[in-house]
């Protein structure tokens, strides 16, 4: 781990708003003389976060307490609200049980197309194309669209793009617990004792608390979107057991 | 000796474009036995069922010319009309990248109005043709300022493809209504009539910022003359602003796609 920062999160909070106004102009015109209301929940307050580069970093918390909220955030795929500041440094994949991938496309096609988004040029795709083949253990389904896939088999095949294509920065959304397969979990462990994923800044949101102790360097309590104590992975784990 | 190197950020863009492309053209037509055979078919059944209607049940008399007319009209709206209605939902078709991996929204526009617009070149390609072997259609300087309108065309279709799909994220039943759109607009623009009769009765119809386009094409492929610079100027207008006033409204406006889809 460096002193280099690769995620900075700094006045962090997200609220969404639920408006029974509609969202189709059907609705909108019946709504017309109706008076609106905007039902707004606040999943994230004021979350302030600085992970460095190379470190695994866990976040707890219960069911609806803002952990996959966080990760969406830190991916900018859903924004902040205003006068929070995210930024990260490097390539950045969310992964996620399952997702990622377009349908009706091969495994061969969504390769090229999810390696082409982390930064790989074509050349680069092609020369590495056998390997995140077979670390995903698809060799036999290379050419089959990705709907007859399991998503443990999604989730592989996404896994193994990520660790090819060299992304800086991984966010894991309770990810190893559902691709369940023996052997590819055995595999992925063997990248964290390995230290195959050494300079790769690793977010894991997860239930599984053995995964956490043994993978984190430090790790977030989130309750209530409040993040409630950043710390060791064991001090931090007592404090959720306690909640 | 020179050579010209692309910077790696580039490079990767550029690929990134064409494998989206290539991605929608495969997804148009897979499945499909007939394959990329329909995406040209289609417009050809298209002229003959209007070129028969207008020809044999209305006007009762066959004006070969008016084939031309229909070919060049039906080119430019089977683009507009098919590069619209996709994009209405270009935002969900592509969150499976959106969710996990950050990437210019702007590619996705790029890489699907490409794909389009290779439908409308390979049939004005076979326009050409079929105006030179059937009509003995020559073009001289003229047909130099086509690629300029069709280059407005397209940019005013980008401008709309940002603003189609942003708005869907808060109208959900946008395509119904702009099916009904597309519908009325086709008998706003000449297709089927004949501009230089029906702007004079309707001269309100010019407004429309499509006609300039089509009157230009026209004015290049049937008549063989040069664009009127007033109809250019009006159609080169719309097009930067409205591709200019679309982007800035998806940039802004899209932010929140995910989380409202």
């Amino acid at each position: 781990m460096s002193n280099e920062i690769a995620i900075s999160l700094s006045n962090v909070s997200k609220t969404y708003e639920l408006s029974d106004r509609g969202n189709s102009f059907r609705e909108r015109a019946l709504n017309i003389f109706t008076s609106s209301s905007v039902r707004k929940i606040q999943a994230l307050h004021d979350v302030n976060i600085q992970i460095h580069k190379g470190e695994v970093f866990g976040v707890i918390g219960h069911n609806g307490s803002g952990k996959s909220t966080l990760l969406q955030i830190m991916n900018k795929s859903i924004p902040a609200d205003r006068g929070g500041k995210v930024e990260y440094y490097g390539t950045a994949i969310r992964l996620a049980l399952g997702m990622g991938f377009n349908p009706q496309l091969t495994a061969r096609q969504n390769i090229f197309l999810n390696s082409s988004v982390l930064g790989l040029t074509i050349r680069e795709i092609k020369e590495k194309f056998d390997e995140i083949v077979s670390f995903a253990e698809l060799e036999d389904f290379v050419d089959t669209p990705v709907k007859f896939y399991s998503s443990g088999m999604k989730s592989k095949l996404m896994f193994s793009i990520a660790v090819n294509a060299q992304a800086d920065i991984f966010l894991m959304d309770e990810f190893f617990g559902g691709v369940g397969d023996i052997n590819f979990q055995k595999k992925s462990e063997e990248l964290f004792r390995k230290n195959i994923l050494q300079n790769r800044t690793i977010v894991i949101v997860s239930h599984n608390m053995s995964l956490i102790k043994q993978n984190c360097d430090r790790v977030l309590l989130l309750n209530n979107g409040i993040p409630v104590l950043i710390g060791n992975p064991e001090e931090v784990i007592k404090m959720y057991q306690s909640l | 000796m020179v050579s010209f190197k692309i910077g790696r950020a580039t490079q990767n863009r550029i690929e990134r474009i064409y494998l989206f492309y290539g991605m929608d053209y495969f997804i148009r037509y897979y499945g499909s036995k007939m394959g990329i055979l329909w995406a040209f078919l289609n417009p050809f059944l298209k002229i003959l069922i209007y070129y028969f209607v207008f020809s044999y049940i209305i006007y009762r008399q066959s004006n070969p010319e008016f084939l031309l007319k229909l070919f060049a009209g039906m080119l430019l709206w089977q683009f507009f009309t098919e590069a619209t209605s996709h994009a209405i939902h270009l935002f969900n078709s592509r969150r499976f990248i959106l969710q996990n991996i950050q990437i210019n929204k702007v590619d996705f526009f790029i890489s699907d109005i490409l794909s389009k617009f290779m439908g409308l070149f390979v049939n004005i390609l076979i326009y050409l043709l079929f105006a030179f072997l059937f009509f003995n259609k020559v073009y001289g300087l003229e047909i130099l300022f086509l690629p300029i309108v069709v280059f407005n065309f397209l940019l005013f279709t980008l401008g709309v493809m940002f603003i189609l799909s942003t708005m869907y994220i808060r109208f959900r039943d946008l395509d119904h209504l702009w099916t009904i759109v597309i519908m009325a607009g086709f008998w706003t623009v000449p297709i089927v009539w004949d501009y230089k009769i029906v702007l004079q009765n309707i001269p309100q119809l010019t407004y429309n910022p499509l006609m300039s386009y089509f009157v230009n094409v026209q004015e290049i492929l049937i008549d063989n003359h040069l664009p009127t610079v007033s109809t250019f100027l009006y159609g080169f207008i719309f097009s930067v602003s409205i591709s200019i006033i679309g982007y800035f409204y998806m940039k802004f406006g899209s932010r929140k796609a995910l989380e409202v889809l």
